[in-house]
């Protein structure tokens, strides 16, 4: 009986101890680097992920599409078929691996940082964090949606805004959520929407610069204008920028400057930078390497114009582009400068008919570009329209290969510039006309199977 | 007669079917009864210790059994008659009767060697073979010694049912190390090893660290039944590997083995490598086309293949057509397979030494061992293990046994030299390199930069950025260093006679400690100092980033895994009823962890290095980009737990039907789960029949038959699948901040995988134990599997799939094991071991809207994509309508022939009316047959092993990759040249610029899918027996033994002469064993 007693004491013994270590002991983290999000900490962390929320992530179909690089024709026939005809604007079956799931994916870290903040109340000690955390999250998703609206969206029309498809706008980090495509009016009201918010919570300057600011918010805003051809409004934002950030390099010397002649001209987060993000390389038909710029564009820069020297590089008779800010001969810089924000406010200037303010403002940004030894000839507008022209032309000069040109082209075309791309296909002549469908380039095959949504 | 009715009463409470069965049976047997003439009494003596009932068969009157005590009777009618006396795990015995004997005394003893009364160790238990209901196979220690080798799980293969090695198939999942497979696969994205289980622990380590000449056997766990007590881990099947043991009252005694292994060159000849004329001809063509023009100018300093060098040289001018002509005449002639031949590979040579002592008093038993591995590969690795295991057990009082074991490895290895193919120009792996010139000097091999450039660029202040391939190795090297010690430790209390308590407690820690060492002289150093090292052209003063000298890596790498057990056995027999049952809890954790270091200006003597700055970036000397320094600072940790509670039970009545249960529940700490999801529980049961032990039982010719039948459940966890969204920290390089990133979104459906599994089988024995078997016949069922499901990403770009339970898979097979002994005469004996397994496991459902089409296994085979009705592994692929007038591959679009490869590849994915379902990609039959033959004291045996049922997909020539980075193959060589040579080859034309489209379709077409049937001698061995009774010497036995390994193909079903199981990388060589076992 004595040996039956002792197995129940064993017995009893080893589940009270189950019982009570049970639950602490699984409780333990299987990866001492895992985390489920929840603190600050962890919702700072994904939004200062660069990796994938500034570093090659910006669309770069758009700038892939553009008139401002060629290829030669050896290039083109060494391509294989599917890039010739992307090259040609013909639409190719693209799946996942592309602009659209690195563009969106910021817009989850944002969507998800915003929802977990929300369990976190907002205290006197953690209101510093607490409000980088959702301004940075709301700035993010509005860049992200901006940039993905002008590739995958037609030109703000006021006129057909609320028909034209703009993108899907997640707000929420569910995938069980169908998506669907809002207007372009909803696409850009979204925009301004979570910029105006972030505004509310955003420091003037960030910490470092691939983190959101007021002044890069205050620029976004005033490029979202821009597109949207509210002119007064943008005015008043790229104002409010510059009163932050109004640093212009001087190319004749300048701290941030390496030296113009080399392969990489000007140093990484340079002053003119407000917020630091690279384009995409997944298509990457303007490569360095395999793009030759546009000859009649290279042909408007002056001799005594620095850019030419700064920006390009002669390769058997052709330019081949090296002016990022990014610091590296192939990686394109995409984020938001100063120069960027000079030149929409010479374009707002410009177009309210304040035609001596627009080339002031030109005129102080291509002193900076100017050779110092040859004397500096003040450019001057007859009227309005000569100064807009002058204005647009110079931003194409000063901001090619930044992922600006494509929305350029379509915005310009809305308002009659009537731009016609055209390709030399081995002495085959191919266009792209004003306002076709094209512009809102084609959404990727598997997101149209997948959520049924319509294509461009 | 009165037992007669009292089995029939007892059968009411045997259930179903059989009870149907049963009672027929027994009514038969009922009609032959006579009337006694003479009662037999007699007692049975068993061995020491054994208590159990001996069936006492007659040939003419009828059946009895013996009770607990060994005292029998029986009614005699006719007589002579002979009596058979048997009884599990004792030598059957037979007694003549000729006359009425009073009293017969019947001596038995324990049966020694007999296959089904092996005793099979599942880790938790000790079990007989016949008496288990699970399906086990088990392989001893002779069997395992039929292939020689430093891995154990090698020594596995072909010895059993069940086991299949996956050749050649690639799967993303992290728990897929051992390419091994359990009757087939119960999952479609979960884990798929088998898990390995060492003495009763389940092993974290390499498994490579214990000496195959420690084990004494291994079995094979493959039903759920027999898995089930594993657990949740336990859906592939374990694999329990049992080590040698010293036993009680047993002299000292010393094993002895050393063998030697020498392995056959590579036959890298045989690879299918484009031939240096074609290429450089391909060459040519791309650089008159200006294909590599853009590079040229862009980025002069980029490596360039020797060929185009000198078209680049007679285009400038610097060189003539003819002396152009006469150097890419030479280049032709060489071939890179004979370059690395020459320079980096030998024969392969392993020398195993191994020594054992063992023994054991009454109260106490040891075994020490010690074994010496020492291994040169192909490419000059070596590999130096040292193995020491002292396995002790001391009975401390009559209720009392105290266990110890200590097993430690320590190995070293040491890199060799490059393997074939992985020295590559600018990324082009050419077919023409040569490592040394005539002078025997090494050459320099472009690999990434040009030399012509890279002697230039710095005014010659840089260091020489050449990279010499046939030197470089010395300077570059990586050692390995391990040592892994396996302890446990065991306390057995008897409790009751019928009662044991087990506790027991495994530590398992394995150390790696990694050392890349890049000498100042080494490419490597070399290449990364001048790629920072900051030139200033005017002053011409260089500052180095990268300090001169060497680079040191460490990693440093801990696996420990501890496991505490308390069990309690019951082991009870109550007249004709018996019950064994084991109950316990166990709590195991495992850990890893690693740390990594880099150290930049390393001299070993004096030994110094320098710091350098992490943080900045510097301009590279080549393309000015600016980057910053590479930092191999790492740090991880990984923490898994798991909890068990679990019990098993047996229960037979009068040894002949065995009802079998076990329940199992595990709790583990999976990340991002609700505690609630933590637990699961699984549970299996099993029935088994001695049919042959029922007193109807007539058939003499068939002495011993069994049917079983079990059903049970496990299940899959896979522990990165998680209901939270889950980030992992990092620290990002440019701002030095920590961030977080999500690495699964949060998906709070998921749900544990499912593995049910049925198994119906059958042991035989025919009389005098000519012939004995097994069949089993398996169902598997997996439900709720882990499916990657397309969604809509625009949710979260990280992924285009989202992990869901959406896939249902069914396995089903046979699998038969025949040992027949063919032929004994005095001095000669021939037998044979037949192994056969049939296995398809499909997919049953899929929902992914996605997989529906044919497309989805297009030239697949090489990992798992579900479709269904499909195997899990499956060939699709278009429809040929051969080549064009020109050469092009023609397909089918909307039924006729069409070289119109966009527009197929779509009707390929939409309708697949232009594919062609063509097989299962992994053998559905396959097995092996041994032969083995005796004579006096030699012995001879083969095996031959078959893979049947299934198809491959043969490499070609892809002319896009060709171009784009100068993988070729030699099907160029075949390729349509000329109109007319559609008629005599599928090779299509080669066309500049190649077409991807084009090139992916012929690739994937019905030319290149091949039937992969086919036949192998693995090995044949020779051992001759010593007669060491007749010399004077210490041994009590001397072997000797030869073995030739992987000896070849004997039939292949395709007629190209290729090897379908090794298409992708070089078939296994030849090798061949000497060795010597002895015993004293």
């Amino acid at each position: 009986m004595k040996k039956y007693y002792v197995i129940q004491v064993w017995m009893v013994a080893i589940l009270v101890l189950l019982n009570t270590s049970c639950k602490k002991y699984l409780d333990a983290k299987s990866d001492a680097k895992l985390v489920t999000p929840q603190t600050l900490q962890d919702l700072q962390g994904l939004l200062d992920d660069a990796n994938l929320m500034n570093l090659k992530t910006t669309p770069g179909y758009n700038e892939s599409s553009t008139d401002d690089y060629f290829w030669l024709p050896i290039t083109f026939n060494s391509q294989p078929i599917t890039t010739q005809n992307l090259y040609q604007w013909i639409p190719i079956d693209i799946r996942y691996g592309n602009d659209w799931n690195q563009g969106y994916l910021p817009v989850y870290n944002a969507n998800l940082s915003l929802e977990l903040l929300d369990k976190i109340p907002q205290t006197a000690a953690n209101k510093q964090q607490w409000d980088n955390i959702k301004g940075s999250a709301l700035f993010f998703r509005a860049y992200y949606f901006l940039l993905l609206a002008m590739q995958y969206a037609k030109a703000y029309d006021g006129n057909t805004a609320d028909t034209d498809l703009g993108i899907v706008l997640r707000l929420k980090s569910d995938f069980n959520i169908p998506s669907t495509r809002a207007s372009v009016r909803g696409s850009y009201q979204q925009v301004i929407t979570d910029l105006t918010a972030s505004l509310d919570y955003l420091p003037d300057y960030p910490l470092n610069l691939l983190r959101p600011s007021k002044g890069a918010a205050y620029a976004l805003l005033a490029r979202t204008y821009l597109y949207m051809h509210q002119y007064d409004v943008a005015l008043t934002y790229a104002n409010k920028a510059l009163v932050l950030n109004s640093y212009l390099m001087n190319y004749n010397s300048d701290p941030f400057i390496i030296s113009l002649t080399t392969a990489v001209p000007f140093k990484k987060f340079n002053g003119e930078t407000i917020f630091y993000t690279e384009m995409a390389s997944t298509l990457n038909l303007n490569s360095t390497t395999r793009a030759r710029i546009d000859t009649v564009l290279y042909g408007k820069y002056n001799t005594n114009d620095l850019r030419k020297t700064a920006f390009f590089k002669a390769n058997a008779g052709y330019q081949q582009y090296k002016g990022s800010y990014a610091a590296n001969a192939s990686t394109f810089f995409s984020g938001i400068a100063t120069d960027e924000l000079y030149l929409n406010r010479a374009e707002c200037y410009a177009y309210l008919n304040n035609v001596n303010s627009a080339m002031d403002d030109l005129n102080y940004l291509l002193k900076k570009r100017w050779k110092s030894t040859v004397a500096y000839t003040p450019i001057s507008a007859t009227d309005r329209t000569d100064a807009l022209t002058k204005v647009r032309l110079e931003r194409r000069k000063e901001l090619l290969m930044r992922g600006l040109r494509w929305m350029d082209i379509k915005r310009l075309n809305k308002e009659g510039e009537n731009i016609v791309l055209t390709r030399n296909i081995n002495g085959k002549i191919v266009t792209l006309q004003p306002n076709a469908s094209y512009y809102a380039l084609p959404i990727p095959v598997d997101i149209i199977e997948q959520s049924g949504i319509q294509q461009n | 007669m009165e037992k007669r009715i009292k089995y029939a009463h007892y059968s009411k409470w045997i259930p179903g079917t059989i009870l149907l069965c049963l009672q027929i049976c027994i009514s038969f047997s009922c009609f032959g009864q006579q009337k006694p003439s003479f009662i037999l009494k007699g007692h049975i003596k068993l061995p020491d210790g054994l208590q159990l009932q001996v069936s006492v068969r007659s040939s003419k009157n009828g059946y009895t059994q013996s009770d607990s005590t060994g005292y029998f009777s029986m009614p005699l009618h006719a007589m002579p008659d002979t009596l058979k006396f048997s009884a599990v795990g004792l030598k059957t015995q037979y007694e003549v009767i000729k006359n009425p004997v009073s009293f017969l005394n019947i001596n038995m003893e324990a049966a020694t060697q007999m296959l089904n009364e092996v005793v099979i160790n599942t880790g938790y238990q000790q079990v007989r073979a016949n008496e288990i209901n699970g399906s086990v196979s088990q392989i001893s220690e002779t069997m395992l010694n039929a292939r020689p080798g430093t891995n154990i799980l090698n020594r596995v293969l072909g010895q059993s049912t069940g086991l299949l090695l996956n050749i050649g198939k690639s799967n993303g999942n992290p728990q897929n190390t051992t390419n091994l497979s359990i009757r087939g696969l119960g999952t479609i994205n979960g884990p798929l090893d088998p898990l390995i289980v060492l003495d009763g622990f389940i092993y974290e380590g390499d498994i490579s660290n214990v000496n195959p000449l420690d084990v004494e056997s291994v079995s094979l766990l493959k039903d759920a039944a027999a898995a089930s007590i594993w657990g949740s881990r336990a859906g592939n099947g374990v694999i329990v590997i049992i080590t040698k043991k010293g036993r009680y009252n047993q002299p000292i005694a010393i094993g002895f083995n050393a063998n030697v292994i020498v392995q056959q060159l590579p036959n890298l000849m045989a690879h299918n490598q484009m031939s240096s004329t074609d290429y450089i001809a391909v060459e040519r063509k791309m650089f008159d086309a200006g294909y590599f023009d853009d590079q040229i100018s862009n980025s002069p300093y980029q490596a360039l293949s020797p060929a185009v060098e000198i078209m680049l040289a007679q285009r400038s001018g610097k060189i003539n057509s003819t002396v152009a002509n006469a150097q890419l005449d030479a280049l032709s002639k060489q071939d890179s397979r004979s370059a690395y031949l020459k320079e980096f590979y030998t024969h392969a040579i392993t020398q195993q030494y191994g020594l054992n002592v063992r023994g054991g008093g009454s109260n106490y038993k040891f075994l020490l061992s010690g074994a010496y591995d020492k291994v040169l590969s192909e490419t000059y690795q070596k590999n130096n293990k040292v193995n020491i295991g002292l396995t002790q057990e001391f009975r401390a009082g009559k209720n009392l046994t105290l266990s110890g074991r200590v097993y430690f490895t320590s190995l070293e290895t040491a890199s060799g030299r490059p393997a074939y193919n992985s020295l590559s120009v600018g990324g082009r792996i050419l077919p023409y390199l040569s490592f040394r010139d005539a002078q025997g000097n090494a050459l320099p091999l472009a690999t990434a930069y040009r030399g012509a450039y890279t002697d230039t660029a710095g005014n010659g202040k840089l260091l020489d950025w050449k990279y010499y391939p046939a030197d470089d190795y010395q300077h570059n090297t990586v050692n390995t260093s391990r040592w892994d010690i396996f302890a446990s430790t065991g306390l057995k209390y008897k409790l009751t006679s019928f009662l044991d308590f087990d506790l027991s407690y495994q530590y398992q820690r394995q150390h790696d400690e990694t050392v890349g060492l890049s000498d100042a002289q080494s490419y490597r150093a070399r290449n990364l100092i001048n790629t920072y090292t900051q030139l200033n052209r005017t002053t011409g003063i260089l500052t180095y980033p990268i300090p001169l000298g060497g680079i040191q890596s460490l990693d440093l790498g801990n696996v420990s895994s501890s496991t505490a057990r308390g069990q309690f056995n019951l082991n009870k027999t109550l007249g004709q009823h018996s019950l064994t049952a084991i109950a316990g809890a166990e709590t195991r954790s495992a850990n890893t962890d690693g740390k990594s270091a880099i150290w930049y200006g390393y001299n070993a003597d004096p030994l110094t290095y320098s710091n350098v700055d992490l943080v900045n970036s510097y301009p590279e000397f080549l393309t000015g980009n600016y980057t910053q320094i590479g930092s191999g600072n790492n740090l991880t940790s990984t923490q898994y737990r798991f909890m068990s509670l679990y019990a098993n039970a047996a229960y037979s009545f009068k040894k002949r039907y065995t009802l079998s249960g076990s329940a199992r529940r595990d709790g583990s700490n999976i990340f991002g789960a609700n505690t609630n999801d933590r637990w699961k529980p699984l549970w299996s049961t099993g029935l088994g029949w001695l049919l042959s032990d029922e007193p109807f039982y007539r058939l003499d010719w068939l002495p011993e038959l069994r049917i079983k039948a079990t059903y049970g459940t496990s299940g899959n966890v896979d522990l990165t699948r998680t209901a939270l969204p889950v980030a992992t920290y990092a620290t990002n390089s440019v701002t030095g901040l920590p961030i977080t990133r999500i690495t699964s979104i949060n998906n709070p459906d998921l749900k544990w995988e499912q593995l049910s599994q049925w198994n119906i089988g059958t042991d035989f024995t025919i009389k005098d134990r000519r012939l004995q078997g097994s069949v089993s016949y398996f169902v598997k069922h997996g439900t709720n599997l882990y499916g990657p499901a397309l969604y809509d990403y625009t949710t979260w770009g990280g992924s285009k799939e989202l992990v869901r339970n959406i896939a249902e898979m069914k396995g089903y097979g046979v699998e038969t094991e025949l040992h027949s002994l063919n032929l004994q005469r005095s001095s000669f004996r021939w037998q044979t071991d037949t192994y056969f397994n049939f296995n398809i496991s499909k997919t049953v459902q899929y929902n992914n809207s996605y997989t529906t089409g044919l497309y989805n296994i297009l030239a697949s085979g090489s990992s798992i994509t579900p479709l269904v009705g499909k195997p899990l592994y499956a060939i699709a692929v278009y429809k040929w309508a051969g080549l064009d007038a020109a050469g092009n591959p023609q397909g089918y679009l909307n039924g006729k022939p069409s070289i119109n490869y966009t527009a197929m590849a779509l009707e390929a994915s939409s309708s697949g009316d232009n594919l062609v379902y063509i097989g299962s990609a992994t053998p559905t039959y396959y097995g092996n047959l041994i032969n083995s033959f005796f004579w006096k004291e030699f012995s001879l045996s083969f095996n031959m092993s078959y893979r049947l049922g299934y198809y491959t997909m043969k490499p070609t020539i892809n002319y896009s990759r060709l171009i784009a980075n100068g993988t070729g193959n030699s099907d160029y060589s075949l390729r349509w040249q000329k109109p007319g040579d559609e008629a005599s080859t599928t090779v299509p034309a080669f066309v500049y610029p190649a077409n991807q489209d084009r090139d992916y379709f012929y690739a994937d077409s019905q030319p290149n899918v091949i039937k992969a049937d086919n036949i192998r001698l693995d090995y044949i061995n020779l051992g001759y027996r010593l007669d060491v009774s007749k010399m004077k010497l210490p041994f009590r036995s001397v072997d000797l033994y030869a073995s030739m390994q992987n000896v070849g193909i004997l039939w292949r079903a395709n007629h190209l002469g290729l090897d379908p199981d090794y298409l992708n990388t070089l078939s296994p060589v030849r090798s061949l064993t000497f060795g010597l076992r002895s015993n004293f």
